[in-house]
């Protein structure tokens, strides 16, 4: 028996190291001077040089600030279209649903190419290429399957019965729905949240298209860098990443569980 | 309470934003794609587009080998997943935990993190030969295997199975901590060996997940153009890059010729989906849901 504990967390250590590994690359390829072939450490670390580059690379910071832009446009645009479509779905039914609801998946269906090319080419049209606009909806695009399910599945598991009740004694729709829909589901709405800060920091392509180079977010930046071998300030582009997607996340997850087991 | 009113109401946000985005592009992309470009001068309606696009052997071989790719990268993550996914589930202490808090690190972060990572590791002259250099395993880096730009696209696999793995693992271990654990303990009591558990309980009340992560993987290997652009081998382009070039090229009379490639494609992707779906729906526990 306790042979295969042992034999279980070796598992789980082997997965933890390689989950990791890169992410300790990318650490100390910001920080670590002249870490060339055939060096196995960086010559010497420079943990100043990476805050060096946070305070003073203004490339850095605007694409910071681009990402930031967009995902918070993009999580207030998702939001809006997702919540009331998944109160419908958890909530009735109606002539279609099924069609409806794989609509709601097809973005993640259709490969990605097909359908910014598509996009792309509607867009130039409309002349939203390179408008803040044009960008959030592209990314909201990708967010909402996400969005919709996981606010679904935490809608489902309530049911609309506190609804009923509450109408029965006589609140009013718009009572019922600040008074007891919006507290109930807001579980699934930070759930939808983060999942849709994070699709929408992470795009790539969907942003240097549609957005036509307005918009170098830090996953865009972080593209030439690489291809050019400039793996250093590519790095400090990912830490940069890391620290405004991860530590943020981290902390709200473990704020929200300290609340549910408290509450 | 329940009125169609309401209901026109909650529906209306997605279905303009959808039309707007979505129906919209594919409308115009159609009518290109069947010769209606007025832009160019092209106003009459024809097939050729298509014709021409079926009989092109560079987008066909492209296509078949993207797909076997995307196959194999997707069933490898499904595996993978799954695997790591009982392990998790069945190791509840602190070390369990702690797993399947890190499976959900490689979900946040973008491909382009897991290339740079790749590169500096893997390439021939990376990290990983010199260690093997240094400790005298091998006697030169170009004695490493090309894993990187190879021509058996072994980069973006790994690529991929980093990334994907873990999301296999985040949407299983969502589905196993529900599953109530007193079928396997009754499977058990009526002498059910433990292979016998799996194949006739706990898979068919994952399969629908399970199967769910394999079509958004599958789509997503299938049409992803960062990752293969980075990696790939330039001799055995995939589609996302060969279409992507093609676009950027910007000759305007080619346009009908890649919105055909693109109808083709999406259409084929929506029916390996289906079929996917509806297998998903005919094997034993299909009837606990899927995409829904």
């Amino acid at each position: 028996m306790s042979r295969k504990v042992i034999q279980r967390s070796i598992i789980i250590i082997i997965f933890a190291l390689l989950i990791l590994m890169p992410l300790a690359v990318i650490v100390f390829l910001s920080v670590g001077q002249q870490w060339h072939y055939p060096r196995l450490f960086p010559g010497s670390l420079d943990w100043g040089y990476y805050f060096r580059q946070l305070t003073t690379n203004v490339e850095l910071l605007s694409s910071l600030r681009a990402s930031l832009l967009l995902a918070g446009g993009t999580i207030i645009l998702t939001l809006v279209i997702a919540y009331p479509t998944a109160i419908a779905l958890a909530y009735y039914t109606f002539p279609g649903k099924r069609l409806f609801s794989v609509c709601v998946y097809l973005p993640l269906i259709v490969p990605g190419i097909a359908l910014l090319t598509n996009i792309d080419f509607m867009m130039i049209k409309y002349s939203l290429t390179g408008t803040f606009f044009g960008v959030i909806c592209v990314h909201t695009l990708f967010c909402l399957p996400y969005a919709v399910k996981l606010l679904v599945d935490n809608l489902v598991l309530l049911k609309n019965r506190y609804e009923v009740t509450g109408r029965n004694l006589g609140a009013s729709p718009w009572q019922t729905f600040f008074k007891i829909t919006l507290p109930l589901s807001k579980p699934g709405l930070q759930g939808a949240l983060m999942m849709t800060y994070i699709v929408s920091m992470t795009q790539y392509l969907a942003t240097l298209m549609v957005g036509n180079g307005n918009y170098l977010t830090l996953s865009v930046r972080m593209f030439p860098f690489t291809q050019e071998g400039k793996y250093q300030i590519a790095a400090v582009y990912g830490v940069t990443f890391m620290l405004v997607t991860l530590v943020p996340l981290f902390i709200l997850d473990s704020l929200l569980n300290r609340q549910r087991k408290r509450g | 309470m329940l009125t169609k009113k309401k209901l026109i109401l909650l529906l209306s946000p997605f279905t303009i934003f959808f039309c707007f985005v979505f129906v919209s592009a594919f409308i115009k992309s159609i009518v290109t794609s069947l010769g209606y470009y007025p832009l160019m001068g092209l106003k009459t309606l024809t097939f050729k587009y298509y014709m021409t696009a079926l009989q092109d052997k560079t987008f066909l071989t492209t296509s078949l080998r993207t797909f076997c790719f995307a196959l194999l990268s997707a069933g490898l993550a499904c595996l993978g997943g799954l695997a790591l996914a009982l392990v998790l589930q069945r190791s509840t202490g602190p070390v369990g935990r702690f797993g399947f808090k890190l499976a959900q690190l490689p979900v946040m972060l973008p491909h382009i993190f897991v290339i740079l990572a790749l590169l500096q590791l893997l390439s021939q002259t990376g990290l990983v030969p010199s260690l093997l250099v240094h400790l005298g395993w091998l006697k030169g880096p170009q004695h490493f295997p090309l894993l990187v730009n190879d021509p058996l696209q072994i980069g973006i696999i790994l690529t991929y199975l980093w990334k994907e793995i873990p999301f296999v693992i985040v949407s299983l271990m969502l589905v196993l901590r529900s599953l109530d654990r007193r079928y396997s303990a009754v499977g058990q009591n009526l002498g059910a060996s433990k292979l016998q558990i799996f194949w006739h309980i706990s898979l068919p009340m994952i399969q629908p997940a399970l199967l769910n992560a394999f079509i958004i993987n599958f789509s997503f290997n299938f049409g992803a153009y960062e990752v293969p652009y980075l990696l790939g081998n330039p001799r055995r382009e995939l589609l996302p890059v060969y279409i992507y070039d093609f676009y950027v090229q910007g000759d305007l009379t080619q346009m009908p010729l890649i919105m055909s490639l693109n109808i083709l494609l999406s259409l084929f992707a929506v029916l390996c989906a289906g079929a996917v779906l509806y297998l998903s729906r005919r094997l034993p526990g299909g009837h606990l849901g899927g995409l829904k």
